[in-house]
């Protein structure tokens, strides 16, 4: 993963908007991003968190390049890292569609500039950011060593996500490699009937790295039809083996696993090789708890999971690492006329976005009702025609939020399903809550913990 | 809801090694390190502090390691959960009370090692 | 609401003090306190006895008082005794290094010479939560624990 750069959609929309306004007399304008960082073992996610305009009266006027910032703007700058133990990347816009490139200009004066970000608080990442229409260009310096990483991926986190990966594979980078791409992909049928999706959309799918937390009744629809769809990158999480009571709607799943007690993780990974022999797979048969730096790499995560408080748990996380989540779920219940209801939800839960609290779906009575009932659970019925719908729907959104075929996926999603009527539909909550600010996932607080001494 | 200053102050009397983290609109104490009740193997361990309602507990205590102890809170109900990215461990043991300040929340929960 | 009595153990009971726990006397700056027995940290000494943060604590072994470093651990047994001192120097951080100074008038230049801060930048202290530029001809007034860093005067994009 190395480096990567991850900006919440209504941050980074902001930040054009603000960027886009006249000044009296700069060419152009400037803000700042704050920055906090998620560290693996594989790399580093650098999460931008908040934004912060330029007031007019901070500028200085000065004809030989588009915009001056003056001593105050700088020093405030470096307050917020102080104060806010965060990292500042000095913003200003290009435009244009694809990576932006520095002027001679930007770099000469932005490093030296971004060294007084560094000076301020070397345990975040500092550096300079040009925003295009849909990627942006970086220099940033990364803590600890102060390494210097230049124009790394960039993903703006929201509905669309935009994965701007950086092709490092020489002789095919650009405009040429998207050509190549292009044509090899249109000498492959297999998924022609999907052509509605997007140019695009073959290359997208391809390279998206999906999690999927729980790998049963609802996990394995999702794996088999991403797989279908042509997703290769899998991170599958689950620790359990299949038993015979799996044997209902674990799809996948045949009575010769059952006699070999094989891991779920098995099944879905054997699933998708079936369909791609070079698949990315990483299933070791582990909990989710346990592969948390393998889902940091995740553009999305599937959620199917079988109690409140794992769901809960899985999109802090997601919320945490600014990862786009999808929870899906179901559940029998009998109603006062003795006769039974299924209920499901998809639920899609975006960084700074109404999140399953706030949408009502997740809250105290449910998961303290669920956590007096610990150790006598029982098994929870579940039948796989609405797991198949519940998943099909999440699978739905999924490929939306990633190719954005249908041009109306512009936020989080609440279906419920009804399953005597056969009826999936939007949650009357989730209209309510458009513009709300999400209190219990706060941008400020993305990133790895930051646990400050009392 | 934040912590109070005055019983912020009375706890880090008795247990100095004090940070907080923000979880939502909450905070929650972190105890490193916190020295166990004589019996718990092992006896140091970090302690994070959730004084507010959390899965039906008014607060919960959480150890970084699910430790071998003699006393009365034997179920282990949270088992590895992730907070704040890290794994915690913690007993069922309900305080019973909503009034208690830090210290008297931290002490009620170590009487389910003693 | 009146606050509760303490009582004589409650008052200088010391860090991590377990209602159980076996207890011993010691002494930090004359001052008698009953702590745990065993390993404390120095942090919950420093703690229990009000030492500002820019003394040093140090304990009498053999005789003679040997400083200990505030992120160690001590064995504390008992009869134990602590006390602290002022520094000869203290330490201020300078873009994020620090650098030991003598506590007293600093003067900018000096500092600037001290942080290796490049000519061509503004060295600024962090006071009352914001960064505020100093003048090269300034003097600050050091107590040990002071925040500077340095930054370019103005920059240019294009």
């Amino acid at each position: 993963m190395k480096t990567l750069v991850k900006i919440p959609r209504r941050l980074f929309e902001h930040a054009k908007e603000d960027l886009s306004r006249p000044h009296a007399f700069a060419c152009e304008r400037v803000g700042f991003f704050s920055t906090r960082r998620s560290v693996t073992d594989s790399g580093t996610l650098v999460h931008c968190i908040a934004y912060h305009a330029v007031a007019d009266e901070h500028y200085v006027e000065d004809d030989s390049v588009g915009a001056r910032i003056g001593s105050r703007a700088i020093t405030d700058a470096m307050t917020r890292a102080m104060t806010d133990s965060v990292g500042q990347l000095h913003v200003h816009r290009h435009g244009g569609r694809g990576l932006p490139r520095p002027s001679f200009t930007d770099d000469d004066e932005l490093s030296p500039l971004a060294r007084s970000f560094v000076n301020a608080n070397r345990s975040e990442a500092s550096g300079w950011m040009i925003l295009g229409d849909n990627d942006a260009y970086t220099r940033l310096t990364m803590p600890p060593h102060s390494e210097v990483v230049v124009a790394c991926p960039v993903t703006i986190v929201g509905a669309p996500v935009i994965v701007n990966r950086r092709n490092t594979q020489p002789g095919l980078s650009g405009f040429i490699g998207k050509l190549i791409g292009k044509r090899r992909a249109a000498g492959n049928r297999r998924y022609a009937r999907q052509s509605f999706l997007g140019s695009d959309s073959e290359s997208i799918i391809a390279n998206a790295v999906v999690g999927i937390v729980g790998l049963g009744g609802g996990g394995s629809h999702i794996v088999q039809q991403l797989a279908h769809l042509g997703f290769k990158r899998f991170i599958l999480c689950d620790h359990d083996r299949i038993s015979n009571s799996n044997l209902n709607r674990l799809v996948g799943a045949t009575c010769a696993d059952v006699r070999a007690k094989r891991l779920k993780a098995d099944i879905a990974s054997r699933t998708i090789l079936k369909l791609h022999r070079d698949a990315h797979i990483n299933a070791p048969g582990h909990k989710w708890e346990d592969m948390i730096d393998d889902l940091l790499t995740c553009d999305v995560v599937v959620g199917c999971v079988d109690t409140f408080a794992t769901r809960r748990d899985v999109e802090a996380f997601c919320r945490q690492h600014m990862i786009p989540y999808v929870d899906v779920g179901m559940d029998v219940h009998s109603m006062a006329t003795g006769q039974f209801e299924i209920d499901g939800q998809v639920i899609l839960s975006l960084p700074g976005e109404p999140c399953m609290h706030c949408m009502g779906f997740l809250n105290e009575i449910v998961l303290s009702q669920e956590a007096a009932k610990y150790g006598a659970a029982g098994d929870n019925p579940q039948v796989v025609w609405s797991n198949g719908l519940l998943c099909s729907a999440a699978v739905g959104i999924v490929v939306d939020l990633l190719t954005d075929w249908s041009k109306t996926l512009r936020g989080p999603r609440y279906l419920a399903l009804q399953g005597r009527a056969l009826t999936l539909q939007p949650d009357k909550r989730i209209a309510a809550l458009s513009g709300h600010d999400c209190k219990h996932y706060p941008l400020t607080q993305i990133g790895d913990p930051l646990f400050t001494a009392l | 809801m934040a912590l109070k200053d005055p019983e912020v102050a009375e706890l880090k009397k008795f247990f100095p090694n004090l940070s907080r983290i923000e979880v939502g609109e909450n905070e929650m104490v972190l105890i490193s390190p916190l020295i166990l009740p004589q019996g718990c193997n092992p006896r140091t361990v970090d302690a994070l502090l959730c004084p507010f309602t959390r899965d039906g507990y008014t607060s919960r205590l959480f150890l970084s390691v699910k430790v071998d102890h003699t006393g009365p809170g034997k179920n282990w109900n949270a088992d590895g959960v992730i907070i704040a990215g890290r794994k915690w461990w913690a007993v069922s043991w309900k305080t019973n009370r909503d009034d208690l300040t830090l210290r008297e929340m931290l002490l009620t929960h170590l009487d389910a090692f003693k | 609401m009146a606050a509760k009595a303490k009582t004589p153990a409650e008052a200088k009971t010391g860090p991590g003090n377990i209602p159980g726990n076996k207890k011993v006397k010691i002494q930090i700056n004359k001052v008698h306190y009953d702590v745990d027995e065993g390993e404390t940290s120095v942090v919950a000494l420093r703690a229990l006895a009000n030492i500002p943060e820019i003394d040093v604590l140090a304990k009498k072994e053999r005789g003679t008082f040997v400083d200990l470093a505030n992120d160690a651990t001590v064995a504390v047994h008992n009869g134990d005794k602590f006390a602290s001192h002022k520094p000869a120097t203290v330490l201020i951080t300078i873009n994020g290094e620090e650098f030991e100074t003598t506590p007293g008038a600093n003067t900018v230049a000096q500092l600037r010479s001290l942080g290796h801060v490049p000519a061509d930048e503004i060295l600024s202290q962090f006071v009352s939560g914001q960064f505020v530029d100093l003048a090269n001809d300034a003097t600050v007034n050091i107590k040990g624990g002071e925040i500077f860093a340095s930054h370019r005067p103005t920059g240019g994009s294009s």
